[in-house]
């Protein structure tokens, strides 16, 4: 049954018209490799908070939210609050500064993360930590453009499209990965950064307009938020008020989410601080931390709230026509697919690809597709017409996501492979032209990643392993790098090397519950069980983090320092032409929206 | 739609070439986005305000109309803050 209505269809090219204009738009403008890479360093500081909200907003995140809200309840709200608005507020005043004021020579102003290493470091420091950059961010691009083609597919948008084309029953699926994958390299390869960037603007709107009416629907349907509560089952409702019943504990919430997994997050992925980089000067490159932490305080309320909603709902039930003919009884199922059925409110069970029936977990309930909890609420409240714009904000998180991958990517390679140490003399000509290839390229293994999780859904469960293994320990070497002169290039090296391997064999040694070893962990030994994948993945970051930071810290005071005057301007100093710290407006600003979140938070739970 | 495109070729048209940057303020896209859909969106809702069939899913309430006027209002707005944007920029780039 197609879905779409032309009214819907509509709403949807248009959608698909402007994202490709912006492409177009600026394609006039990609002169150098400075505008291609790094918009020109040219933009203003709400632009650059607003794109790097829109790239922190990928398919895996948005649906996650959604899925957090039907699995975990309100403890999800406190939880991604604590994961992000600290570790932003931090980026925004210690971390931003630096790496945005960081420059190889006067009017060369660094242009990535691995840069900043090379500079602060040494070029093996960079060299290592562009290629492991590379491999996540292609992977995990691979991963979020699979992860809501699943989704895209199963609502049947192209089904139709599929079929007059007439092509096999994978069609649907391939072709719901392979279109936005065009238009995000088409967008990306004309405008570079500046598109991506425009476009996350675009698409962070679009996400609100699309997915808002579905929150303020789903309220009214179920009574206001005193009939939420009354609906959803209880165990949803304790919030993060409430951490000492949380299997984590108070510190270790804390300290591996609020610090560790948030720090990996906003103070260490490329893919994100490159919008702050791309700022027109160093107050803006500031303020655009602080602009994404001011509105990400109410994204939960937007992305949790109907995944926690849908489990409230009432299950659709199938009507079962039973026939007794000659002895024999005979199921006659209409309407509803037996998955659907096993599942809770709008949330439906896993079906078995090949029979169509609800998976079983170990416990024998069957096992739930949480993933779904958002894109069946679009289905359940958007009438035709509205119902384009809530498919176009899919769509437009997922491209978000995958440009930021993309563009992230593209500036590492011609930075920091290509220039670095391909092609040392490089033209800035050959820069750009490798900029380009490299998107191109980037694309190309990202679609094939996207296949090959297509085949084992595994590799979707990796993403927060690759996660851990490479960001938590960056986040030390960057953290120290930054803020601790005495830190040497061997130092880092030896801490990056040491914090992948502890995170690896961590990963190794323990097995959450019910899981087989392997992707889930356990693949050297079995020595611990952690309570679920979320766990084992918090449980590796932080040892991955501190192994790091002692190894880093370590090889570093036995090695010789670096003069402190090459160290000017790549290690945090303090500025003294400036008021005193507590009088600076991105310190009361800072100090507003962690107050602000506090307060929401307590609010709602 | 045709409106848009032309409006997006000006813009782009109108950008002095001397200048090697990024000389377009995003909210104008925007702000065009919205008003298009906006219209749309309200214009069908307003159309089709007699068939609650279509509107049993948004509570019978006439979801496209009135959520197509806020993003009416909203992309004119971002339109208005766009110019303003825009005019300041290529003051500032002259």
């Amino acid at each position: 049954m197609p879905i779409l209505a032309s009214s819907d269809w509509l709403i949807l090219l248009i959608y698909c018209f402007f994202v490709l204009s912006a492409g177009l738009s600026l394609a006039s403008a990609m002169t150098g490799s400075r505008e291609y890479l790094q918009a020109g360093r040219k933009l203003p500081g709400w632009l650059c908070g607003l794109a790097l909200l829109g790239a922190s907003m990928g398919s895996l995140e948005v649906l996650g939210m959604g899925a957090a809200g039907a699995e975990y309840g309100l403890t999800s709200m406190g939880l991604f609050a604590l994961g992000s608005i600290p570790a932003m507020l931090f980026a925004a005043l210690v971390l931003v500064p630096v790496f945005y004021g960081a420059a190889s020579a006067p009017g060369a102003p660094v242009r990535s993360i691995p840069e900043y290493l090379g500079l602060r470091f040494d070029q093996k420091t960079r060299a290592l930590n562009a290629v492991l950059f590379l491999g996540v961010a292609l992977f995990s691009a691979g991963i979020s453009l699979y992860a809501m083609a699943r989704v895209i597919a199963a609502l049947r948008v192209f089904d139709t499209v599929a079929g007059r084309l007439s092509l096999p029953p994978a069609g649907a699926l391939l072709l719901s990965m392979a279109l936005p994958a065009v238009l995000v390299l088409a967008y990306v390869l004309l405008g570079g950064l500046a598109a991506a960037m425009y476009n996350q603007l675009l698409q962070f709107c679009v996400l609100v307009a699309g997915l808002l009416p579905v929150a303020l629907l789903g309220l009214k349907r179920a009574g206001g938020w005193s009939g939420m509560k009354a609906a959803v089952p209880p165990g949803l409702l304790h919030g993060a008020a409430h951490p000492g019943t949380h299997p984590l504990g108070m510190v270790g919430l804390v300290l591996g989410v609020g610090i560790i997994l948030g720090g990996s997050t906003w103070c260490t992925d490329f893919r994100l601080l490159q919008t702050a980089m791309a700022a027109k000067n160093a107050a803006s490159a500031r303020r655009a931390p602080l602009v994404a932490a001011a509105l990400r305080i109410f994204v939960p309320l937007l992305l949790i709230l109907p995944g926690l909603l849908a489990l409230g709902l009432p299950t659709p039930r199938t009507t079962i026509v039973i026939h007794n003919e000659n002895g024999a009884i005979y199921h006659e199922i209409t309407i509803v697919p037996p998955a659907v059925e096993a599942g809770q409110g709008m949330v439906q069970a896993k079906a078995d690809a090949a029979t169509g029936q609800p998976v079983k977990g170990a416990d024998g309930q069957p096992v739930l597709d949480y993933a779904m909890a958002m894109p069946n609420m679009l289905l359940q409240f958007l009438p035709s017409g509205l119902l384009g714009l809530g498919l176009a904000a899919l769509l437009a998180c997922l491209m978000s996501g995958v440009a930021a991958s993309l563009t992230a990517s593209n500036t590492v390679f011609a930075c920091d492979i290509y220039q670095a140490f391909l092609k040392k003399d490089a033209s800035d000509k050959q820069i750009l032209k490798a900029g380009r290839w490299a998107a191109l390229g980037g694309m190309i293994l990202a679609f094939a990643a996207a296949c090959a999780a297509m085949r084992s859904n595994d590799l979707l469960d990796a993403v927060v392993l690759v996660f851990a293994v490479v960001n938590a320990p960056l986040f030390a070497t960057l953290l120290l790098g930054a803020l601790w002169k005495r830190a040497t290039g061997h130092g880092a090296f030896a801490g990056l090397i040491a914090g992948v391997a502890a995170a690896l064999l961590h990963h190794g040694i323990a097995l959450p519950r019910g899981e087989q070893p392997g992707i889930h962990g356990g693949w050297i030994a079995v020595l611990h069980h952690p309570a679920s994948d979320m766990a084992l993945g918090l449980g590796t970051a932080v040892f991955a983090f501190v192994v790091s930071l002692l190894v880093t810290a370590t090889v570093s005071l036995s090695t010789k320092p670096r003069p402190e005057k090459d160290l000017i301007g790549l290690v945090r100093s303090p500025e003294p032409a400036r008021a005193a710290w507590w009088k600076r407006p991105e310190t009361i600003a800072a100090a507003v929206i962690l107050l602000a979140a506090i307060a929401v938070n307590l609010i709602f739970l | 739609m045709k409106k848009a495109a032309t409006d997006l070729t000006t813009t782009s048209a109108a950008k002095p070439t001397i200048h090697p940057t990024i000389h377009v303020d995003a909210r104008i896209a925007v702000g065009m986005f919205f008003t298009l859909t906006g219209t749309i969106l309200s214009a069908f809702g307003l159309s089709t305000r007699d068939r609650m069939d279509l509107y049993t899913k948004s509570l019978g309430i006439d979801a496209n109309l009135w959520w197509g006027l806020a993003l009416l209002v909203f992309g004119i707005a971002m339109l208005a803050f766009g110019r303003r944007g825009q005019i300041k920029m290529d003051k500032a780039g002259k």
